[in-house]
């Protein structure tokens, strides 16, 4: 048994580690004989990355677009998570159209949510460009979820306490759901990190592109250059690492969590 | 969690801000190395050409003369990789091409330029 998740964690690995090794060898595919050992290994090709295009740019647009997705989705899925908690009239139907709205893959409202951010003069800026992903069902889900698990007398006690809806957000719900938090901070990140559609409709200057958008772009004008090309790859694959190895304990038990009750 | 987080962002910093004063440090832009004859002798009066590699083109060179001792100097280079070579009396030395880590390094060339004359 061991041996097979062995096998299997090798097959999971290795793409990962040829995009490594072919960022700081350059040594494309089709080398031959194909070597596994890396050979003649250097950072220039980081290095050229960093020359050849703005790439501190588009970092900057992506990390000022996935901080915007990221503080939102927090915000807002709490508020509606919280909505979803009460009892009121209509809340299957409620549900239910949160539901069936995740069946209906974004390309099909892309032109109403391109109209509408045009009415909102937001096209070709970092709010524009974070508005498809401010809220997301899947995350309003697991904070309902999450603040599902929180035991009823809690809120009850806080509520006779006199604690205002805010707070009782702020200091209980969300105090107790870091989980929860921590695979909306996840999820949304890589969203919107890896998000190319919505950028390539709204974002008409170039200083406004983000990663994917660069990365597309860069593959398109250098084909022949393998290192440059992976070692793009790899700048643009380090944040999501990072941010899910930061957060992996807490987004495990959010999605068992999720799994369990949503 | 949080405390991963200050701890990632921390260690980000200090990388970030380590490397740039590095580079600071080490943004002369000159460009220094050493020209040989096949003996291994400094070659006075050499010409040395410098040719800039940007992404889809080799730049016309600039050149400089290598002093008595066999040294040469150029200044002022706002440049990533480049292919130097050096000539004397119609001898052409083999070209050779390095890559540096960031525009305007401080860089000694790490062999000699080797003209094949006796």
């Amino acid at each position: 048994m061991q041996l097979l998740l062995l096998a299997v964690a090798v097959m999971i690995l290795l793409p990962l580690y040829w995009v490594l090794k072919t960022s700081l060898t350059g040594e494309n595919l089709f080398n031959y004989p194909p070597s596994l050992v890396p050979r003649d290994m250097h950072v220039f090709y980081f290095v050229d990355v960093f020359y050849w295009i703005p790439f501190a740019r588009f970092a900057l647009n992506s990390v000022i677009v996935s901080v915007i997705v990221v503080v939102t989705n927090i915000l807002f899925n709490s508020m509606a998570a919280m909505a979803l908690t009460y009892e009121f009239n209509f809340k299957p139907l409620v549900i239910g159209l949160y539901l069936s709205s995740m069946m209906i893959p974004f390309q099909t409202a892309i032109i109403p949510a391109f109209l509408l951010t045009r009415e909102l003069g937001l096209l070709n800026s970092h709010v524009g460009l974070a508005l498809p992903l401010m809220s997301t069902i899947v995350n309003i889900f697991v904070f309902k979820s999450s603040f599902d698990a929180i035991p009823r007398s809690i809120i009850d006690s806080a509520r006779i306490d006199g604690v205002s809806e805010w707070r009782l957000l702020d200091t209980i719900y969300l105090r107790l759901s870091s989980p929860a938090i921590a695979t909306n901070v996840i999820l949304a990140f890589v969203w919107s990190w890896n998000n190319f559609i919505w950028p390539l409709i709204i974002v008409r200057d170039e200083a406004m592109q983000t990663l994917p958008l660069a990365l597309s772009r860069f593959l398109s004008y250098f084909e022949d250059t393998s290192g440059q090309l992976y070692a793009f790859v790899v700048l643009v694959a380090i944040p999501v690492i990072a941010i899910f190895l930061l957060n992996q304990k807490r987004f495990i038990s959010g999605i068992l969590a999720g799994a369990m009750k949503g | 969690m949080v405390k991963r987080w200050l701890i990632g962002l921390g260690v980000l910093v200090v990388l970030v801000l380590g490397a740039w004063i590095y580079i600071k440090a080490n943004q002369t832009g000159e460009v220094r190395g050493l020209v040989v004859d096949g003996a291994g002798r400094p070659v006075a009066g050499a010409t040395v050409r410098l040719r800039e590699k940007t992404l889809n083109l080799i730049k016309q060179g600039i050149t400089t003369e290598t002093d008595a001792e066999g040294r040469f100097i150029f200044t002022d280079q706002a440049i990533i990789e480049f292919f130097i070579d050096a000539r004397t009396d119609g001898v052409v030395s083999e070209e050779y091409r390095y890559h540096l880590y960031f525009k305007e390094q401080d860089f000694e060339l790490p062999d000699p330029i080797v003209i094949p004359v006796e």
